[in-house]
């Protein structure tokens, strides 16, 4: 598939604000399932253009306002081929040890409730086959609704309330895995489902788990299956606060609006060639 | 220079300033207040107005010595205390250190808490002696400063500084009493009056000074020329101005670059240095003054942003 | 039996204190006191008062310092010094390998839960490379003598260990009040310290400097216990001493705030613990630090020191570690031994150490500076029974080590001579070689029998001399 994404994140600030810095993860890797054909980030107009792999391997920038400023637009855009790879990311070099991420964090801590839960899907055939059903009884039994949960709601409150949005989803998927003892982490991306209308105008996450012998596999328990050609991966953390697209501190100022528009479409397969002779 | 630094030495010695000038003008308090014929009220309100926390007191109460000299001395909670001036003094120098060589910050440093341990009753009882050894603490880091310190465009924010508090003070304890210098309050004659030149004369140290420049008598006009106007006294405005002038020129050369505060501070200077106390009594003291201190004011602004002071 | 610093086999002046000795029957007990008072006053007014390894208490306090100096002959000097430059390069070594491919852990010679699990361990630094390939610049290694030959390293410091300004103050006092010892005993100089720290940094620019790089001290502000050091050090030096406001980062390069505009930073010596560096990178709520700094520095436009994630070096659970790091990395024995320490995270430790913690003292992990410790043989019941619950909530969070007789050095006491437990902290430098200067902090527990040296808890200071 040919995935065309605009993603444009806006900071209006009630009075103008100084000292804004913002670290940006906005920028897609090529890797076995996806190919970035053309890819630029802009703030307020001037592109980003100096960027560095972080410590997960993925790509980082940091934009500075110069002086005091009452907005900020951030624009994302480009064209990614992907193809289904069945979910499974193959290590590059330099990446770290998957056994980081059997680390705790405040958002994606397993309490009993989470860890007996995990126990559910725990199989004897490996972790793979734990991971799946784990996959399924996290779609089946949080209910994807919005509204009800916020950036900063836990897996352990998310599950409670046996419901929330794919971040809340995957942050459950990933206590879980960690309480198996399988390494796992939260991603970014983009989602391009023409069965799920919802999802359009907003980013997408989901979840990675480690397996020996295969490498990351993805896992997306809000469509309850693995990523296939329709997802674009951004970033990877922790959890949904570490592996943020964009983090931003600010050493002036009152009140912050935030808003956020992603426009996602696929395109003609066979577009490639001229837009790279264009380039 | 770290522009912070250039900050902390600038206000470190407005601080030590600060300090010096307040033990002055107690001591001049002290002075008028046990004068014949002078309302104990009157005298410790002016000393109150001229630090500018003459709100602390209330409008309409009797402000006794007792209170100014816990306020003025010993609170810390008052900004412009002695007590506070001398810790911010020190915290300042303590952030600067690197600048500064062992003797000022031994100067800062020693006895910074001695004022920690007094009480109300303990300052009053050794009031004189309090108030000496606050001077010899400003003198001794100006001592310290002028023996050792290099220099370098540090030691010219530290002078600035020291220059732009020094001529506020003037100013500020001028217009307090600009009354008593106003030509027509001379016809009133008679002692008080005389001991009140006499008195801000003491304050600014400057009573033999005075003498050598004018002899014994005491006129207002006299008085007027001597502290806003005398070139060679160092407590004067226009000496002030002269020293800020002559700072601002030289950071303008380290820097290779001048800065508005360039222009004004020899604006200043100019508009200063071409009048008598006769122009200045027509405009009137009291808007005199009040024009210089809004310059003064001004010129601080500036200096700030020029070096880009956080 | 205690090892006395000062007698040897047969209760004889050691050769190397014979000059000590000689001096303090010249001077006389009285006299002594007389010119400690001097020492201290000097010490006041010049204002160096800070507690040491940000024990917290009152930064404006003085550490009682002893006129006794503690001494150690050329030849003990040359196996300390190989043993602290060996431990130095090895748990260098050992960052890096953590940091890209953790042969060691794969080698299952280091568990790999206490290290990535392990909030010392940085997972921004993962894949990342710094200048020399130097994560730890300034180690600090703090030793234990237990006997004439006996030396055991309690713990090691990788982030940015304090207290190097006694070493220089010590030394420096001790020169201007009895130069006349200096003239008697040929001790090796300590004073070319800050040009040796100023090298080491220097070493390490990163890629985008060019030309002779601007080195910085970083400072968490003139509250912060150890201020006095930052500006110590800066001033001696010749750098800028910063605060993160000072700081700011743009296009990838790090810029002082200076009267004549900004001006580029290539080495920073930060002094501020790895949370409060950036806001971006580690805590978000640090009202401290430089926003942008660690990309900048993984950008390779500026040099940290130490690297953000050095602590996991010297994490006590790491610690156990060492020796066999030092076989690992460099094939060769640990000069420096460790002190025997039992893990409570594995059962049979656990078990040994819950039977004997009246004898043990324990430690907890991730904890620094004597605070969160229980000495056994100086707990109460209750104290030991409190303690015991801690431990048994969290096993894998303490350790153990028996309690170790330290040795004790001649000491100023009311009416004469007494005997003071002593430890020891060498600093060594790490950039594209190791340097280490002869010396080192001596911190002596005053208090008659305790071996507790920390200065919160009335530890304080000697001079270090290394004779040659």
């Amino acid at each position: 598939m040919r995935i065309s994404i605009r993603h444009e994140t806006r900071y209006d600030y009630a009075e103008p604000a100084g000292g804004v810095v913002m670290r940006l993860r906005l920028k897609p890797a090529s890797s076995n399932a996806q190919t970035v054909e053309r890819w630029s980030v802009s703030v307020n107009g001037k592109p980003v253009e100096r960027w560095i792999l972080n410590g997960y391997g993925d790509a980082e920038a940091v934009w500075r306002a110069g002086s005091r400023i009452e907005a900020v637009t951030i624009v994302a855009e480009g064209d990614v081929r992907t193809v289904d790879a069945a979910g499974i990311l193959r290590p590059t070099d330099g990446a770290p040890r998957p056994a980081l991420f059997l680390r705790h964090t405040p958002l994606a801590e397993a309490d009993e409730a989470i860890g007996a839960f995990a126990e559910r899907a725990r199989s004897p055939n490996g972790p793979l086959a734990s991971l799946h059903l784990l996959k399924d009884l996290v779609h089946d039994e949080i209910v994807y609704r919005a509204g009800v949960t916020s950036m900063e709601t836990t897996a352990a409150d998310a599950f409670a309330l046996k419901a929330g949005v794919c971040q809340d989803q995957s942050q459950i998927f990933i206590a879980a895995a960690r309480s198996l003892g399988i390494p796992a982490r939260y991603v970014t991306g983009y989602l391009q489902d023409p069965e799920r209308p919802d999802d359009e105008h907003q980013g997408h996450a989901w979840a990675e788990a480690f397996v020996d012998g295969l490498g990351w596999i993805g896992f997306d328990c809000t469509l309850g299956r693995c990523p296939m050609d329709g997802h674009v991966r951004l970033a990877c953390g922790l959890d949904a606060a570490d592996a943020a697209p964009i983090r931003g501190v600010m050493l002036l100022g009152a009140e912050t609006q935030l808003s956020h528009d992603v426009q996602i479409e696929a395109l003609p397969l066979d577009g490639t060639s001229q837009a790279q002779t264009q380039q | 220079m770290l522009s912070r630094t250039a900050e902390n030495l600038f206000w470190m010695a407005r601080y030590m300033e600060r300090a010096e000038s307040t033990a002055r003008l107690l001591t001049m308090g002290q002075r008028m207040a046990i004068l014949p014929g002078a309302t104990m009220r009157d005298e410790w309100r002016s000393v109150a107005q001229v630090t500018d926390c003459e709100e602390v007191f209330g409008k309409d109460a009797v402000i006794r010595e007792a209170d100014v000299v816990e306020h003025l001395i010993l609170n810390p909670d008052n900004p412009s205390s002695i007590r506070s001036c001398l810790a911010m003094a020190r915290q300042n120098g303590k952030s600067v250190r690197t600048a500064l060589t062992q003797e000022m910050w031994e100067s800062l440093n020693e006895g910074w808490r001695k004022l920690e341990t007094y009480g109300v009753v303990e300052a009053r009882r050794d009031f004189a002696e309090l108030v000496d050894w606050v001077k010899n603490r400003a003198m001794m880091f100006r001592g310290a400063t002028e023996s050792g310190h290099l220099r370098n465009e540090g030691h010219d924010f530290l002078r600035t500084g020291g220059a732009l508090e020094r001529a506020q003070m003037t100013l500020r304890l001028l217009d307090v009493k600009y009354y008593v210098l106003l030509p027509e309050t001379e016809v009133i004659g008679g002692h008080r009056d005389h001991y009140q030149w006499t008195s801000v004369l003491h304050a600014l140290s400057g009573s033999r000074a005075y003498h050598h420049v004018y002899g014994g008598s005491y006129t207002p006009a006299q008085i007027t020329d001597f502290i806003m106007l005398n070139r060679q006294f160092p407590r004067s405005v226009l000496y002030c101005f002269d020293q800020l002038a002559y700072r601002l020129q030289r950071l303008a050369h380290w820097h290779g670059q001048r800065t508005p505060a360039n222009l004004r501070s020899e604006e200043m200077v100019e508009t200063l240095s071409g009048a008598d106390s006769g122009d200045i009594f027509r405009k009137g003291l009291h808007e005199t003054i009040q024009g210089k201190l809004a310059q003064c004011n001004a010129l601080g602004v500036e200096i700030a942003e020029a070096y880009h002071f956080g | 039996m205690t090892f006395s610093e000062m007698l040897g086999e047969r209760n004889e002046i050691r050769d190397c204190y014979a000059v000590v000795q000689q001096w303090v029957e010249e001077t006389g007990i009285e006299g002594l006191h007389r010119r400690l008072g001097e020492a201290e006053a000097i010490f006041r007014r010049i204002g160096i008062t800070f507690a040491v390894y940000g024990e917290g208490g009152d930064p404006e306090r003085l550490i009682p310092f002893d006129l006794l100096p503690r001494i150690f002959t050329a030849l003990e000097w040359s196996r300390l010094e190989a043993g602290i430059r060996q431990r130095a390069a090895a748990l260098n070594a050992f960052l890096l390998d953590i940091y890209h491919r953790g042969e060691i852990i794969r080698a299952g010679i280091v568990p790999a839960d206490i290290v990535y699990q392990n909030k010392a361990y940085k997972p921004e630094m993962a894949g990342f490379t710094p200048p020399g390939r130097v994560y730890s610049h300034i180690v600090g290694i703090d030793i234990v003598r237990t006997g004439l030959s006996d030396f055991m390293v309690l713990e090691d410091n990788c982030r940015t260990p304090s207290g190097v300004s006694y070493m220089l103050e010590n030394r420096e006092i001790m020169t201007r009040m009895f130069p006349e010892l200096f003239v008697r005993e040929r001790v090796a100089p300590v004073d070319n310290y800050p040009s040796q720290l100023l090298r080491t940094l220097q070493e390490v620019a990163p890629p985008a400097c060019d030309g002779v790089p601007t080195v910085v001290v970083l400072t968490p502000g003139s509250f912060n216990s150890a201020y006095y050091e930052h500006s110590y050090l800066a001033d001696l030096m010749g750098v800028e001493l910063v605060e993160p406001a000072d700081l700011v980062v743009d296009e990838g390069l790090v810029y002082m705030q200076t009267t004549s505009g900004p001006k580029r930073v290539d080495v920073i010596y930060r002094r501020i613990d790895d949370d409060f560096l950036d806001p971006l990178a580690f805590r978000p709520d640090s009202m401290l630090g430089v926003p942008g700094l660690f990309n900048a520095y993984r950008g390779g436009g500026v040099t940290l020191c130490s690297a953000p994630g050095a602590g996991i070096a010297d994490d006590k659970a790491v610690y156990v570690y060492v020796p066999e790091m030092i076989r690992f990395y460099l094939g060769e024995t640990a000069i420096l031994q460790n002190v025997p320490t039992y893990q409570c995270g594995k059962p049979d430790d656990y078990a040994y150490v819950m039977e004997r913690l009246a004898e043990l003292v324990v430690k907890e992990v991730h904890g620094s500076g004597g605070y969160g410790m229980l000495i056994g043989t100086q707990a109460s019941k209750a104290e030991i029974e409190t303690y015991a619950a801690r431990i048994r909530a969290n096993p894998a969070e303490f350790i153990a080590q028996p309690t170790l007789d330290l040795s004790t050095s001649p000491t100023l006491g009311p009416s004469g001579l007494v005997q003071r437990h002593v430890d020891f902290r060498p600093y060594c430098l790490v950039g594209k070689d190791i340097r280490l200067v002869p010396g080192g902090l001596t911190r002596v527990a005053l208090t008659e029998g305790s071996l507790v040296v920390n200065s919160s808890q009335g530890g304080g200071v000697k001079d270090t001399w290394v004779l040659r």
